[in-house]
């Protein structure tokens, strides 16, 4: 698609008469990224710059019988001429037997973590990214029941496609309990795939006090692959533990620390620490982070800047790394501008 | 006999101070009955901003109440599509636009950014907040009562409230709120109109006393009074998109 005719297209589609009960939003967003490359790195790679635009559409269609007809549509314009429309997500949820049911294709991620999910089991979430785009969801015919304080869910995500080459696209049964107690959130999953056996895991949030939070979360696996050598290689037992805090001060300052260890990462990433403090004033919000691999020394670090004023975002952010994470690539930077409908 | 009197006096202040605590009860169920007329509701807010007294920003919320301190707030304006924060009594739950995961959140992180706002929208006074009332005096040309409210729960957002209320029928004028460190954030004032044949607050301009420049206007558009699902007060249940409404 031509950009002109994106931009056309998302804007007579937000630009019609608003549904009754009925939902539509959209974004256009503009983004420069450059990348400089460490010298002298293996690969030989050299400096690049990257410049793209992407729309978005999502939307909400309620039918007569109760039922939701719920979809979201990207598309993305590179400055070679490249372009690319994906939907993202198009399912149909409707309350079902006591419970929800949803059908289609559809984002669904969990747990507690910022920086990273162990319970993550059906579709992990863009973690720490730059400029977090939308998930591509997950092909699911999921059950849901709810009452006050708990919820259960049973999904069978990737139905028939067996073991996958990535992942994300294996076919898994999986069922998520929640249990609200006050000021904790309880969770436990469990899942079934081809690739990993049985998986278990539990997790927690506790509002310690007005400004801090505490989270943890465990995950254990029948047998685990390890990307070694530009592939899946299968390598046993394996398992997933995190622990973290977040603290908020009436000065809308706060700070987020988590460690974890992730036994499906390569030897030397497996254990990380991550601090990130962050100001909000008002419309703008101020952030800095990093992520620590002691057995590597390897160090990512990021400083993002935001300003919002109404229906416009923008932001720029630099991360920079070091060690054994900084032999390809050594900063990157990006800049973005957003605008919603 | 002195004993007698002793005993007497105590009895005689401790039935004036349940007396007050009554009365004060009373007068906070009154005011709160001007803002929210039904105990379980279906409200459209609009919020706007001003800084110099030039408008900023305006956003639309759509807020839905039941009894037990719940409240769902869905934002409803550009760019923020899909935003929810989830009350339920003293726990809190955010889910941001293109997430699929409710964060748990904390009483301070839910005062970061507009959600604080919508707070203010489904605030109540009575069984939040116990106190007194300090003096009687006139406001706005009108006699009124000023209270001393001291918030019940540590995780309220304003842990003091000095409250203006007419004496005539206790419909609220002013409202001084504090955090718990004793700081004055906001300063609101009550504008009341028929709706539906009943005097009803529609209006609460609030002026930011640590963003000085920023006053807030909380403009209350509808409000139907509606009966909802357990499930809409779940916090797993924000990320589904079959809200019906």
């Amino acid at each position: 698609m031509k950009r002109p005719l994106l931009a056309v297209a998302m804007l007579s589609a937000v630009s019609g008469p608003a549904m009754a009960n009925n939902e539509i939003s959209a974004s256009l967003l503009v983004q420069s990224e450059d990348h400089q490359a460490t010298r002298g790195n293996p690969l030989g790679l050299a400096d690049s710059h990257r410049f793209f635009q992407q729309g978005e559409l999502r939307w909400q269609v309620d039918s007569p019988w109760d039922q939701t007809l719920h979809g979201n549509l990207s598309a993305h314009h590179e400055q070679d001429g490249s372009s690319a429309l994906q939907v993202n997500e198009l399912a149909v949820e409707s309350p079902l037997a006591g419970g929800f049911l949803t059908a289609g294709k559809k984002i669904m991620s969990g747990d507690v973590g910022y920086a990273f999910r162990p319970l993550d089991v059906v579709q992990q979430e863009d973690r720490r990214a730059l400029n977090p785009s939308t998930l591509e969801g997950v092909p699911m015919l999921a059950q849901e029941v709810f009452d006050e304080d708990h919820a259960l869910t049973m999904v069978l995500s990737n139905p028939g496609r067996g073991k996958a080459s990535q992942p994300r696209d294996d076919e898994a049964l999986a069922v998520r309990l929640y249990r609200h107690r006050g000021e904790r959130d309880e969770y436990a999953v469990f899942r079934l795939s081809q690739r990993n056996g049985l998986e278990a895991g539990a997790s927690f949030s506790h509002v310690l006090n007005e400004g801090t939070e505490l989270h943890g979360s465990m995950l254990w696996q029948q047998k685990h692959d390890e990307w070694r050598q530009q592939r899946w290689i299968a390598a046993g037992r394996g398992g997933k533990a995190l622990a973290g805090f977040t603290w908020t001060t009436e000065s809308q300052f706060s700070v987020i620390g988590e460690a974890w260890l992730d036994r499906s990462a390569t030897a030397l990433q497996q254990r990380n620490v991550f601090v990130r403090a962050a100001q909000n004033w008002d419309t703008f919000d101020l952030s800095a982070d990093v992520l620590w691999q002691p057995q590597s020394q390897s160090k990512v670090s990021t400083v993002t800047a935001s300003w919002k004023t109404g229906p416009w975002l923008f932001a720029a952010s630099l991360r920079q790394y070091d060690g054994m994470a900084g032999v390809l690539a050594h900063r990157l930077a990006i800049a973005t501008l957003q605008r919603s409908f | 006999m002195f004993k007698f009197r002793i005993g007497a006096s105590a009895l005689l202040i401790s039935l004036c101070s349940m007396a007050q605590a009554s009365d004060v009860a009373t007068i906070l169920k009154k005011a709160d009955a001007f803002r929210l007329t039904d105990s379980s509701a279906q409200i459209e807010t609009l919020v706007q901003t001003y800084k110099n007294g030039e408008p900023d920003k305006e956003k639309r919320y759509q807020v839905l109440i039941r009894p037990g301190g719940k409240s769902l707030i869905l934002f409803r304006s550009p760019g923020e599509v899909g935003q929810k924060v989830l009350m339920s009594g003293d726990d809190f739950w955010m889910l941001l636009p293109g997430s699929a995961r409710p964060m748990r959140i904390t009483p301070l992180q839910k005062l970061l950014g507009d959600a604080s706002t919508g707070d203010i929208a489904t605030m109540t006074w009575s069984g939040d907040y116990d106190g007194s009332i300090k003096s009687e005096s006139t406001c706005d040309g009108q006699p009124c009562l000023e209270l001393e409210l001291t918030a019940t729960r540590k995780t309220l957002s304003y842990q003091r409230v000095v409250l203006q209320v007419a004496r005539n029928d206790y419909r609220p004028l002013h409202a001084d709120l504090y955090a718990s460190s004793g700081r004055r954030l906001k300063q609101a004032s009550y504008f009341i109109e028929q709706r539906d044949g009943r005097p009803t607050v529609t209006r609460i301009p609030l002026r930011d006393d640590v963003q000085t420049a920023r006053e807030t206007v909380v403009t209350t558009l509808s409000s139907k009074p509606r009966q909802f699902g357990d499930e809409l007060f779940n916090a797993m249940y924000l990320s589904r998109n079959d809200v019906k409404l």
